[in-house]
């Protein structure tokens, strides 16, 4: 087979300060990956002249990146403002854009997709932890066989295995709160050989733990090896990769039937026919509308009709954005309130562990006043200049009065100014 | 030109009628959907610095006595929410004396975890060998 028949995926990431960049042939017995080659950032324009050049020698390939960026997240419904893909029959991946920078791309997967693909079938209606671990990441998603019901990203850079544990059992009692499900089963896809890490996982959560072992080059591979799963991706590309195969395919033999080599070709000519026909449809619709040809003029009502849809057209189109004006302007309300309430209470929360920390062994708290403008605190005092010094540290000149009791005690009582 | 001059007036009526929507209504809302939404970013970052919560992030919740009460029962020994004037909510909470870093862990994130404003000012009272701290709450 010649390398303009082959069909081929190149797959690319980056990690570190690292680019990381294999291709693979694609056959219907699956994928045959070549050789892992590296490429520091410095080389960059080198490594994007490989890509073109890979490109060049096999013309029928798909370019595959993996998304490793840490604000994507798992949505019920499709955001067109934002880059998504369809990962599950009613769940989406969602992340701002598209981040790959002029390297060439033409499939963009989530890991989050990459773990669906992989365990979608041993899904039941239990509740399911899958975990990715890639890039110093952990991606999470509880999914049952319907629907991921929650995901979270949790980054592990600088943390021991322990560390790493004590994350993901926090993930699931943060989850427990707040559906009050727990799953006790967990499938771990890792890029990297972590025998520590699932150890530490096995001991620190007593849970069953299945672990696949996989490169990110042979999951983007796998990823792109047919149309059902590049849906999954955030770019939508335009080759059909069964069509490619299969054109890849029909050329791989002399003795190929040329029935089905004409089939192929008769679906890519309705295609295109199709098109042109739709062209020329909405290019008559638009002239219809817009044209007042002979025919037309006897119909008032027609014309009436027609020449009122510019209006309807920008009544609808002022309407969706003074809708969406309103939405946006109440989220922008709320989250003023909740900046200015989050001051408040970080404020009030420093206030709180400053007058404790001036206490010290020195007092104890009887009752107190605490706000942003002003504290008033009264209680037993054991150690009266040190107290006095270290309240006066926190308020300065403020007010500190001390009373003898009856009990041999003294009581302080001390207002800021 | 001559397929300009054929359209009738009610039509030409129509087109700036429609033209005079859209330059003095649709594209100033449309302008201003823009500009509010990159300020809602803006906001959202800024949050995100003021979010000290570790491990999970969520979105602030309506607040609901229920749910208050039994998420704040986790961390203290005794938590009472009463519905008070103005929409607002008194809140007490008893623990250990010892607790009241826990008490300033959870002040950090409260509006954080629900869409509540706490009023400027809390009132520490020591109760049998206890903490009782009252505040007021009121969603926004």
């Amino acid at each position: 087979m010649s390398n303009q028949q082959k069909y081929i995926t190149i797959t690319h990431y980056k990690e570190r300060e690292f680019y990381f960049l294999n291709y693979a042939i694609q056959t219907n017995d699956g994928f045959i990956s070549k050789e892992i080659e590296q490429f520091h950032e410095s080389e960059k324009e080198k490594f994007i002249e490989r890509i073109k050049s890979l490109q060049t020698e096999f013309p029928n390939n798909q370019v595959v990146s993996i998304s490793l960026i840490a604000n994507q997240s798992i949505h019920k419904e499709h955001d067109r403002n934002r880059a998504s893909a369809e990962i599950f029959p009613h769940n989406f991946v969602i992340q701002d854009k598209i981040d790959v920078g002029s390297i060439p791309t033409t499939l963009y997967f989530s890991p989050f997709a990459i773990l669906y693909q992989q365990y979608k079938d041993g899904l039941t209606d239990e509740l399911k932890l899958l975990i990715g671990y890639f890039d110093r990441k952990l991606f999470m998603m509880f999914a049952t066989s319907d629907k991921i019901h929650q995901s979270w990203i949790i980054g592990t850079r600088g943390l021991t295995e322990k560390q790493i544990a004590d994350r993901v059992y926090k993930s699931m009692q943060a989850y427990y709160k707040i559906s009050y499900n727990f799953a006790d089963h967990l499938d771990m896809l890792v890029s990297d050989e972590s025998p520590k890490l699932l150890k530490v996982l096995r001991e620190e959560l007593s849970l069953h733990i299945e672990l696949t072992q996989n490169s990110i080059h042979n999951l983007l591979h796998d990823m792109s090896s047919s149309d059902e799963k590049v849906k999954n991706s955030y770019i939508k590309t335009l080759k059909k990769i069964e069509s490619i195969k299969e054109i890849a395919e029909s050329k791989k033999s002399e003795k190929q039937d040329e029935f089905k080599r004409k089939h192929i070709l008769d679906e890519k000519l309705d295609d295109i026919k199709l098109v042109n026909d739709e062209k020329k449809g909405l290019l008559e619709t638009v002239r219809g509308i817009f044209s007042s040809s002979p025919s037309e003029e006897g119909s008032f009502m027609t014309r009436s009709l027609t020449s009122t849809l510019p209006i309807l057209a920008v009544f609808a189109m002022g309407g969706f954005f003074y809708l969406q004006n309103e939405e946006i302007s109440n989220k922008l309300s709320i989250k003023d309130s909740q900046i200015v309430a989050q001051h408040t209470n970080l404020a009030l929360a420093k206030i709180s562990d400053n007058v404790f920390l001036a206490m010290g062994k020195n007092a104890e708290l009887k009752k107190a006043i605490l706000s942003t403008k002003k504290i008033d605190i009264k209680g037993i005092v054991w150690g009266i200049e040190p107290l006095k010094n270290s309240l006066n540290e926190v308020y300065a000149n403020g007010k500190f009065d001390i009373k003898p009791l009856e009990n041999f005690m003294t009581e302080f009582t001390f207002k800021s100014k | 030109m001559n397929k300009i001059k054929n359209i009738s007036l009610i039509s030409k009526v129509w087109f700036l009628v429609a033209l005079l929507i859209l330059l003095l209504w649709v594209i100033p809302t449309m302008v201003s959907f823009y500009k509010k939404q990159k300020i809602y970013d803006k906001k959202v970052q800024e949050l995100q610095v003021l979010d000290k919560r570790e491990g999970v992030h969520f979105e602030a919740k309506k607040f609901h006595i229920a749910v208050f009460k039994k998420d704040a029962q986790r961390y203290f020994s005794s938590v009472e929410v009463n519905s008070i004037a103005n929409n607002a909510y008194e809140v007490e909470m008893v623990m250990e004396k010892s607790q009241i870093q826990v008490f300033n862990a959870f002040l950090k994130k409260i509006s954080l975890d629900y869409a509540i404003a706490l009023e400027d000012n809390l009132l520490f009272k020591e109760v049998n060998d206890s903490m009782s701290v009252k505040m007021v709450l009121k969603p926004y």
